[in-house]
């Protein structure tokens, strides 16, 4: 299977009033084709700025933007805006948003906006357009009749379904999906979920899927990359962090989470998440950590590799 | 439940919001909560689960009175309720709080934290000077584990976590020691890791207090940790209600069974299956689906049933469900 996407020390820093803001800090991962790697994390962990420097949609009070972006062999550092436009978003990869379905124009029909999609970007006329809308609606299991409804007819599942088709709609490679199910009912949710796998099979396509709960995350994931403060701590196939988390924030996060059938206790993280601006020294986890170590606090771990597809960044890993 | 003397008993209330009235339209009316019975023990947990749009935020409002239900009956210990006029209810309002899900919309911007907690104080004339005031706000940030109490207490809301806001947030509804509390989904918003926190907080102090609890949710994982007894909502109706192990052991309507396969838990095997749930989503609360509300969606319809009849609840094993397949 060939590598579609390749991070090497992927970084982006904010410039805020309270200083620098290290949202992505120093990533580095490679993404087969047709592979779902699922970020997971708290709010605030950096996740969804990941998917923006991975997108390269970036806000103006950047401090920091480096590293390598390989996408299909290609450095998507080295290219321009009108390039990145022209050649890559919606194309090659697109998005969908969080909260996307709220974004769509109240006063536009879905058919309009669906449709002017393909006459911006694939130049087909109005007629053309509209046939296309069509057709994407049915692709992601809507009636093509809705083209003349307006979102406020629509419910929150249809609407997230017209979101995606969008975001399908010049065929891309990679999907970036943030929290695409986060306002969504739970049965709603599970129909979104289907379909994004069905998608996935059908088109080959390759997800980046950020959600902060692990029991989605274990739907979609070939692998799973948890976030903490900025920096992958954990990052394997999904079956060995879901079965068998090696970081101690792994095994707490999973312990927090709510399972329907187990009767066990849940745990808590003490704490609260660093604030980016100013991390803690060494480890970011140390000061939440139960098995903090002296070297932890001023020792700051790297991402290393623990067997074939399993990384860790924990000074207890380091030199294993 | 099975408490003689509940301290909470609701009987077939209507909650209907008008929504079109014309001069020369007809009025048309949503049917947020069309016709629910409940009970709730004293010092007992009692869960509502349901889907936005499901009415189980109106019913929570409506057990607290800010809402008058357009017919049905609600007792709070012994004394009915539901006619009550505002002005009557002073009473009531100490003895009964709410929780919100938003901790971000649900406090003063512009008050301090020691201002939000003696708001309560100073309504219902319960502390007697600034002295006393001060040492009951130090005692529920205490109890809230906001420590120390005087550094919290000088902080305007923005200056928190969400976390620490939520906590605000129970220490309010918890000031003035009421009996009954209802938490509208008071953990939704917040992070796995500090979820649980907020979670065993509210649940300790809801057992250390008594305090009967009438917990709102859409979220079936989280009950367990709160309360044995639920109820399901879907279109404004209770249609199944039980032990929580029970029922989510054991899901008897077709509409819970597909709540509890929804759920993923964290579980590798997850990526090779598909979700057996049905279509659609819930209906419009102006014009309900004749029979029983889900029948549209539901796996085993019965024509000529179903969509004619509706369903009233009835025992089955250890439960009530409403449902023609168990008639």
């Amino acid at each position: 299977m060939s590598t579609i996407l390749s991070l090497r020390d992927l970084t982006l820093y904010y410039r805020t009033r309270r200083g620098i803001v290290r949202a992505v800090d120093n990533i580095s991962f490679d993404l087969e084709e047709g592979r779902c790697l699922s970020l997971v994390g708290e709010s605030g962990c950096g996740k969804s700025s990941m998917a923006y420097a991975i997108m390269r949609i970036l806000p103006r009070n950047i401090h920091t933007y480096s590293g390598e972006l390989i996408f299909e062999g290609k450095n998507l550092m080295a290219l321009s805006n009108s390039e990145l436009s022209k050649e890559i978003w919606l194309k090659k990869m697109a998005m969908v948003f969080q909260g996307a379905m709220n974004s769509l124009n109240p006063v536009l029909s879905v058919g309009e906006q669906v449709s002017e999609v393909f006459t911006l970007h694939a130049g087909l006329s109005k007629i053309e357009a509209e046939k296309k809308a069509a057709e994407l609606l049915e692709l992601v299991r809507l009636p093509s009749s809705l083209v003349n409804k307006y979102p406020h007819e629509l419910s929150g599942g249809m609407k997230q379904r017209v979101v995606i088709a969008i975001a399908l709609s010049m065929k891309p490679k990679l999907l970036l999906l943030d929290e695409p199910t986060s306002a969504l009912d739970v049965i709603t949710q599970a129909n979104i979920i289907n379909l994004l796998k069905k998608l996935q099979k059908e088109f080959n396509l390759t997800y980046i899927f950020i959600t902060h709960d692990l029991g989605l995350a274990s739907e979609l994931s070939d692998y799973i990359a948890v976030m903490y403060a900025g920096r992958i701590v954990e990052l394997g196939d999904a079956r060995s962090v879901l079965t068998d988390p090696k970081h101690p924030y792994t095994q707490k996060l999973l312990a927090a989470t709510p399972r329907l059938m187990e009767e066990a206790k849940l745990e808590f993280i003490s704490g609260s998440p660093p604030d980016l601006a100013f991390p803690p020294a060494g480890c970011r986890f140390h000061p939440r950590c139960p098995f903090v170590m002296d070297a932890c606090m001023v020792k700051e771990p790297q991402l290393s590799k623990l067997s074939e597809r399993r990384h860790v960044s924990c000074l207890l890993w380091e030199g294993e | 439940m099975s408490d003689s003397n509940p301290l909470m008993k609701v009987k077939d209330v209507k909650i209907w919001f008008n929504i079109g009235r014309g001069l020369f339209t007809k009025s048309v009316y949503v049917k947020a909560v069309d016709g629910v019975s409940l009970e709730i023990g004293e010092g007992e947990s009692v869960a509502v689960v349901g889907e936005s749009g499901s009415g189980k935020t109106t019913l929570g409002k409506t057990l607290l009175r800010l809402y008058k239900p357009i017919s049905g009956e609600i007792y709070y210990d012994g004394r009915r309720i539901d006619g009550l006029e505002e002005e009557e209810l002073k009473w009531y309002r100490r003895e009964a709080q709410i929780i919100y899900q938003d901790p971000f919309g649900s406090l003063n911007p512009f008050f301090t934290i020691e201002r939000i907690l003696s708001e309560p104080l100073t309504i219902h004339g319960i502390s007697k000077d600034y002295k006393e005031t001060k040492r009951m706000i130090n005692q529920i940030l205490t109890d809230v584990k906001l420590e120390p109490p005087d550094m919290f207490a000088s902080k305007h809301p923005h200056m928190l976590s969400g976390g620490q806001r939520q906590r605000v947030a129970i220490a309010r509804a918890m000031i003035l020691r009421p009996k009954l509390i209802v938490a509208d989904e008071p953990v939704s918003m917040l992070d796995a890791s500090v979820r649980v926190e907020i979670m065993s907080l509210l649940k300790s102090l809801q057992e250390k207090h008594k305090t009967s609890l009438l917990y709102i949710t859409h979220d079936l994982a989280t009950i367990k940790y709160f309360s044995q007894t639920l109820y399901i909502m879907y279109a404004g109706k209770i249609i199944e209600s039980g032990s929580t192990r029970d029922v989510l052991k054991e899901p008897l309507h077709p509409y819970t069974q597909a709540l509890v396969s929804a759920i993923p838990d964290p579980n590798p095997d997850n990526k090779n299956r598909f979700r057996n749930v049905p279509a659609g989503e819930p209906p419009s609360s102006v014009a309900p689906p004749s029979g029983c509300r889900f029948h549209p969606r539901c796996p085993r319809f019965i024509s000529g049933k179903c969509d004619v009849l509706e369903p009233q609840l009835l025992r089955v094993k250890n439960r009530d469900v409403a449902c023609h397949i168990y008639s």
